[in-house]
């Protein structure tokens, strides 16, 4: 399926999961705006129909969502959910706009009207009811199916936008005929004001989600919602950070006082018949700020995103839940387990479907993906079994094969077929390690127990930064001024240059395996990424970081020469 | 569901045998301007020809912005960067130095295509090469 016909398809399951979880709901009018405290902002207050909304099961599924995913298994107290991070950005876009309008008053095509302001805030209210469970760990699943695939580029010939899979599925949700149904309840039951109510206002505010506007004179209306300095990123940095525990710091205020809806310059050619085209953007003088937060994030994905053992964990959710699917696939029930033969599907689902109680110990005769989830649950983890970073391939800067081998474990990663490959040459030269006459009386049995799952490739993604992407950046702070002359942030702050840093400094992959196997599978990794295609010899420090107490040296192995 | 990536695999492939071609004709440097805005103009153009978007069918464009911009040219240019494919040498960052001058990806990936498929490749090659490679002399 391709086209409009993937977006029908989609829609209509989209709509019968709304459908049931709005169906019955009947919202409450509140007298009158509601406080709510929250640990990163203090009190924020909230108009009586987003409270209607958010105490609707759409909302309060994200309570059970839990923002990072499985990163609490390493920093216990990141605990906060997609449900506290709604109610986050929901604060900071208002002081975005109060922040705009401030700096307008006599600019009326600038200021954001009232009504403007509040379906901004109904869009960050709605912007993450896409997520699933365990959220960007069962994005990567759902999102990088075929299906969903074929929505993505549907959605990007209709709007030529790029959004992420969540934001497609939240954006699913909010232009769903039961969603608009609610609205219209909550505008008869006069909870919600007329003003916002309209079709064109939630498809408007589904739209925001996705970061696209209609109009280009009000995009800056949809960046603050998904642009390249939200108010999502703003509340994510900060609250990823305060809940995990690494102290990553932005001047806010800075920003703030600096962050604003400039027009964009035209392009030569076509200046005259170029329509006007409004961004959030930040003067040269608060670019400062801007940096800071780029770098937070930066951080973030050393400390967080991309720490060694996080991607073990979700390495090995993702290995449980890829059977799953598969057994889901060739019509095998699993207990308790909704059914995932479809990307929707994990619309129904948030945390606690996923937890060992829901999980069968055997789906379909296999019982490894049982197994590995019952282990997070105990949290016994796989662990290190090889370190992969340019620093550790002898030869990397001066020997072509060595470059064109670590390119081509690159494209491994990027290749599931290939990447499951390889696992099960490592897998394979293992188990003969295990059976070798030096060690086949204390791993026989450990040798017949290795399967493909007990051994994960992770080729993490460079970090990516957006942020900086198309940004104008004024050199006057007068943004009015009719002579503005504008540089693209990436001259002023040339991100490029700090990601080429992180990675060559920071960015590590892994071979994780089963604790017990780690020392074989060590050896035998080595072994299969010495031979063809790869031909990459590691130095010591690739063991020597996975701390294995006994490491079983190369020499020792099988079929070295 | 299924999850196979193998448009951008061969995406990859592309810019891949683009790269090292271009390091292979001695015409030029071995390198290629490091222009965003031009180079993800380059690869939009391409994707907006029927005749020859075979070859970036998987890439998507953020249209949005002010150049039509594709995170995922983006991402591949980083990883070709770590694994020491391409190096943007400092302090001016100007160039993308290309460090080898055949893969066999790139080998699989010409050889996969038809001739006419070969002649769009070629017709590409050239256009990358005037657009944004570095002439010898220079």
């Amino acid at each position: 399926m391709e086209g409009p016909e993937v977006l029908d398809d989609f829609q209509a399951r989209v709509n019968q999961i709304v459908e049931s979880a709005l169906g019955a709901y009947d919202p409450k009018r509140r007298a009158k705006e509601k406080s709510i405290r929250d640990a990163v902002w203090g009190t924020s207050r909230y108009y009586s129909w987003e409270v209607a909304i958010l105490d609707s099961p759409l909302l309060q599924r994200l309570r059970d969502i839990r923002q990072t995913g499985l990163a609490y298994l390493v920093y216990p107290t990141a605990l906060h959910t997609r449900f506290d991070h709604t109610l986050g950005m929901v604060a900071v876009v208002s002081r975005i706009v109060r922040s705009i309008n401030d700096k307008h008053p006599q600019r009326p095509d600038l200021l954001i009207q009232h009504a403007d302001h509040l379906r901004v805030r109904l869009s960050a209210l709605l912007h993450d009811v896409g997520h699933s469970c365990l959220s960007h760990v069962s994005e990567v699943i759902f999102g990088g199916s075929d299906e969903f695939r074929a929505l993505t580029r549907h959605v990007n010939a209709l709007f030529g936008v790029t959004p992420k899979p969540h934001e497609i599925m939240s954006w699913l949700v909010v232009r769903s005929t039961p969603f608009q149904d609610f609205i219209r309840r909550l505008a008869e039951k006069r909870i919600l004001p007329e003003d916002v109510c309209k079709p064109e206002d939630v498809e408007a505010m589904a739209n925001n989600i996705i970061g696209y506007r209609k109009d280009p004179s009000t995009k800056f209306l949809a960046d603050i919602v998904n642009g390249p300095m939200d108010a999502d990123k703003l509340d994510y940095l900060v609250r990823d950070a305060y809940f995990a525990g690494p102290t990553v710091v932005y001047d806010l205020e800075r920003f703030l006082q600096t962050v604003d809806a400039i027009e964009y310059p035209r392009e030569q050619a076509d200046a005259r018949e170029a329509p006007k085209v409004v961004r959030l953007s930040i003067p040269i003088e608060g670019v400062t700020a801007l940096e800071q937060i780029i770098i937070s994030k930066l951080m973030l994905f050393s400390y967080l995103y991309h720490h060694h053992k996080i991607r073990c964990v979700e390495g090995m959710y993702h290995e449980a839940l890829k059977r799953w699917i598969e057994q889901a696939k060739e019509g095998k029930k699993a207990g308790a387990l909704p059914p995932l033969d479809h990307p929707v599907c994990f619309l129904a689902l948030s945390d606690r479907s996923l937890l060992p109680d829901a999980w069968p110990p055997e789906v379909g005769g296999d019982r490894v993906a049982g197994e590995i989830v019952s282990m997070l649950t105990r949290r016994e983890l796989y662990k290190r079994a090889l370190v992969i970073s340019r620093l550790f391939i002898v030869g990397h800067d001066t020997d072509q094969s060595a470059k064109t081998g670590f390119d081509k474990l690159f494209e491994c990663g990027r290749d599931l077929h290939a990447s499951d490959a390889l696992r099960q040459q490592i897998v394979e030269r293992a188990r003969e390690i295990m059976k070798s006459k030096r060690y086949k009386e204390q791993t026989r049995e450990l040798a017949k127990k290795l399967q493909l799952a007990h051994v994960l490739l992770d080729i993490p993604r460079s970090p990516t930064v957006e942020e900086t992407e198309g940004v104008m950046v004024p050199i006057s702070s007068q943004a009015d001024r009719a002579d503005q002359r504008f540089v693209p942030l990436t001259d002023v702050f040339p991100i490029e240059k700090w990601v080429d840093a992180y990675n060559a400094i920071k960015w590590r992959g892994h071979v994780f395996a089963l604790e017990e196997a780690v020392p074989f599978v060590n050896a035998a990794a080595l072994e299969t990424l010495r031979g063809i295609p790869y031909q990459l010899t590691f130095t010591a420090q690739a063991t020597d970081l996975c701390k294995i107490p006994e490491p079983i040296r190369p020499d020792y192995t099988l079929g070295i020469t | 569901m299924s999850t196979t990536c193998v448009g951008m695999l061969d995406v990859r492939k592309f810019l891949l045998a683009l790269f090292t071609d271009l390091a292979a004709d001695k015409n030029y440097s071995k390198c290629f301007r490091a222009a965003r805005k031009e180079l993800h103009r380059f690869f939009w153009r391409i994707r907006q020809d029927d005749r020859r978007k075979v070859f970036v069918e998987a890439l998507l464009f953020d249209t949005n912005g002010n150049y039509p911009h594709c995170q995922e040219i983006d991402e591949l240019l980083q990883e070709f960067q770590l694994s020491g494919v391409l190096s943007r040498p400092n302090p001016t960052y100007k160039y993308n130095d290309i460090a080898i001058t055949g893969t066999p990806s790139a080998t699989e990936f010409k050889v996969r295509l038809s001739p006419e498929e070969k002649q769009l490749y070629a017709e590409i090659l050239d256009e990358f090469k005037k657009e944004l490679g570095v002439p010898s002399a220079e």
